[in-house]
């Protein structure tokens, strides 16, 4: 992490969308790496509710990067209109749903934000 | 095995003391509608008679829930037979998504009794004690942290505290590239004493709270939590609430799929165990199709039990898992079929056979503790009322009416434990009895919309902003108060949660995204100081 325009970013979504986004991660591996993949922490509090989460967690090198996200998270959600992504960033949390998925864009868009000071 | 339904629709979440009934999606939305029609349906000419004044438009969610509270021997006026009819109907509508549906059409009940047993159960008691602990040292602490030109709090602070300092300098380079060059970091002095002992005995506070989701691993691969003890209570009441509208096809169908769930969800372990525990000696005991049947009442009954210990009481036995596996010991030697016995008697034989600090016993002296310590913040605010903080006086009456609550429903359970313990009773008597929580509805997308004049029905109200317009306001969460019965002041309630949020900014290691986190973020961020996740 010596390039300063590094920054890390944790994903939270269906185990599938973040397989997915490993796969991303692992074919552009100069851009994208990851520090580490696996199922979230069990939340704590009580839910009626059988969603499994998976979490990424990764070194992204830029925000254009981001990008090559995009893609597949529009596409996820798309699909699945139940499911919702968690981006966690070191300066704000954004939860994308499936209205957002409007273009891979908007999704771009979103997660961008999420790194702007 | 697929899971019967793949997202979220309740929470019971300790920050917010109240009910949340979460929508998806429109269908989710749409089902429980339904459901509220077909109950409405069911239970509204009753009301009608006895309300000669009344129409059928007057009908509103509201007014059906102020009727039931105060007449709570209101029920569906059906024989078994015609509310298996329904439940049969029910299901055949949509087969796929019959479990979902189920679980939809009785979300409510499933969250009220965690919402009751969190109140009642000493063990949960004792982590709103360590919280409101947490409170008050965390007010002084934030004041040292914000001072002498902060700019930077990395959170969870437990979790920056534990990077090498070159792992801090790291961060501190990521962080300088997305703020830029132009806005300065300035990180609080950890090096005070005071400050790092203040956190550390906050942080140990936290690890307590912890301690009820923590994961424990009885064999390879199996992980549990005490929530699971949570979740198998309410299952108890869920399946009979389903029972009591759709009859006995559905309740069926509902309570085999979700006992047949493995880990790691939370929901079928519990009688699992106590089904294999059962059998383990008597292997007669099992039918010869293999699926075996067990009494609703005794296993909500023994979660019950697994709620009721207290730390400050019975160390030793005080986690739900403690008392889980001494239970499962009762009915390894007793079996399960032996077990059709008031609740009482259960309750007496499980403190009994375990050599636990008898159930009463246990709840006599949480009520004595929390008695004492509301007596204690009342004097405090009387004496201290001109000097103190507003965030001091605002946690000490806080905490005093979180205590009041549970020493009321420990009173109510000592009182008659059958009536809680056992689902039928409890679901027909506790209405007008029983504290009503507050309830919250959100929706994962905007979908639901209402006209702008219709908000002010809601005790609160968010939007979605983006999508609402001056005609259609598009909803995404609103809380509203029970109508009756409700001894939870919706202010109170706010400020639990504010205090909850506030603290957890600092030191959750779990739930990071929750949206209480981000408003006190945003909160701070206005103040100047940011607080900057340290994600791993």
């Amino acid at each position: 992490m010596t390039d300063p325009t590094n920054f890390m970013v944790k994903i939270n979504g269906s185990p599938a969308l973040i397989n997915e986004l490993a796969n991303v991660a692992n074919a552009n591996s100069s851009e994208i790496q990851i520090e580490s993949v696996g199922p979230a922490d069990e939340v704590s509090h009580l839910r009626l509710g059988l969603a499994e989460v998976s979490t990424i967690i990764t070194i992204v090198n830029g925000v254009a990067t981001f990008a090559k996200f995009a893609w597949a998270i529009y596409k996820h959600l798309k699909e699945k209109k139940s499911d919702q992504v968690t981006v966690q960033t070191p300066l704000r949390t954004v939860v994308i749903i499936s209205s957002d998925a409007v273009s891979p864009e908007n999704i771009q868009a979103l997660l961008e934000g999420a790194v702007r000071a | 095995m697929a899971a019967p339904f793949a997202y979220e629709l309740g929470a019971f979440d300790p920050t917010f003391p109240g009910i949340t009934l979460h929508y998806p999606n429109e269908a989710t939305w749409k089902k429980a509608g339904e459901v509220s029609w077909l109950y409405y349906g069911l239970i509204g000419p009753e009301i009608l008679k006895r309300n000669p004044g009344m129409s059928a438009k007057d009908l509103d969610p509201t007014r059906v829930i102020e009727e039931l509270l105060a007449n709570p021997e209101l029920g569906i006026p059906l024989s078994p037979e015609g509310k298996d009819e329904i439940g049969r109907k029910f299901i055949a509508r949509d087969p796929d998504n019959a479990v979902a549906n189920l679980a939809i059409a009785s979300a409510t009940e499933h969250e009220r009794r965690h919402f009751h047993d969190w109140l009642l159960s000493p063990y949960a008691a004792e982590i709103n004690e360590l919280r409101s602990w947490v409170f008050v040292n965390y007010g002084l602490l934030r004041r040292a942290l914000h001072a002498d030109g902060t700019t930077v709090i990395p959170v969870p602070l437990s979790r920056w505290l534990r990077k090498s300092e070159a792992e801090q300098q790291m961060l501190i380079d990521m962080w300088r590239s997305l703020l830029g060059e132009a806005e300065r970091i300035q990180l609080p002095d950890f090096t005070r004493p005071k400050v790092t002992k203040t956190i550390e005995e906050i942080t140990a506070r936290y690890q307590r709270i912890g301690r009820l989701f923590e994961p424990f691993e009885p064999v390879k691969g199996m992980r549990i939590d005490g929530a699971a003890i949570f979740e198998a209570s309410a299952l108890m009441i869920q399946t009979q609430a389903i029972h009591d509208l759709f009859g006995e096809t559905a309740s069926n169908l509902f309570s085999s799929e979700m006992a047949g769930l493995a880990t790691p969800s939370r929901y079928g372990w519990f009688s699992q165990a106590m089904v294999m525990a059962s059998i383990v000696h008597r292997p007669g005991a099992i039918p010869e199709n293999g699926a075996f049947s067990f009494e609703n009442d005794t296993m909500s009954t023994i979660a019950t039990w697994c709620l009721l210990g207290s730390n400050n009481a019975d160390g030793a036995n005080a986690h739900p898992l403690t008392r889980f596996d001494h239970a499962l010991g009762y009915v390894k030697a007793r079996g399960l079929s032996n077990l059709d016995l008031p609740a009482n008697e259960i309750l007496e034989e499980l403190d009994n056979f375990s050599g636990v600090m008898p159930y009463r016993d246990l709840l006599e002296h949480s009520i004595e503790h929390f008695t004492e310590e509301v007596r204690c913040l009342d004097n405090m605010i009387k004496e201290k009322g001109h000097t103190a903080s507003n965030h001091l006086l605002g946690v000490f009456q806080t905490q005093m009416l979180v205590y009041s609550w549970h020493v009321h429903m420990a009173r109510l359970f000592m009182d008659d434990p059958n009536d809680y313990c056992q689902p039928v009773e409890y679901l027909d008597r506790s209405l007008g009895k029983l504290p009503e929580p507050p309830l919250r509805h959100t929706f994962g997308r905007p979908f639901y919309s209402i006209d702008p004049s219709m908000l002010d029905r809601h005790d609160q109200v968010m939007l979605f902003k983006d999508e609402s317009t001056p005609d259609r306001a598009f909803v995404r969460e609103t809380i509203n108060q029970a109508p009756r019965g409700s001894l939870i002041d919706l202010r109170v309630a706010d400020n639990w949660q504010y205090l909850c949020g506030l603290a957890d900014l600092a030191f959750s290691e779990y739930n990071r995204d929750h949206p209480e986190i981000e408003t006190q973020r945003a909160l701070a961020k206005e103040e100047g100081i940011r607080y900057i996740e340290v994600l791993s």
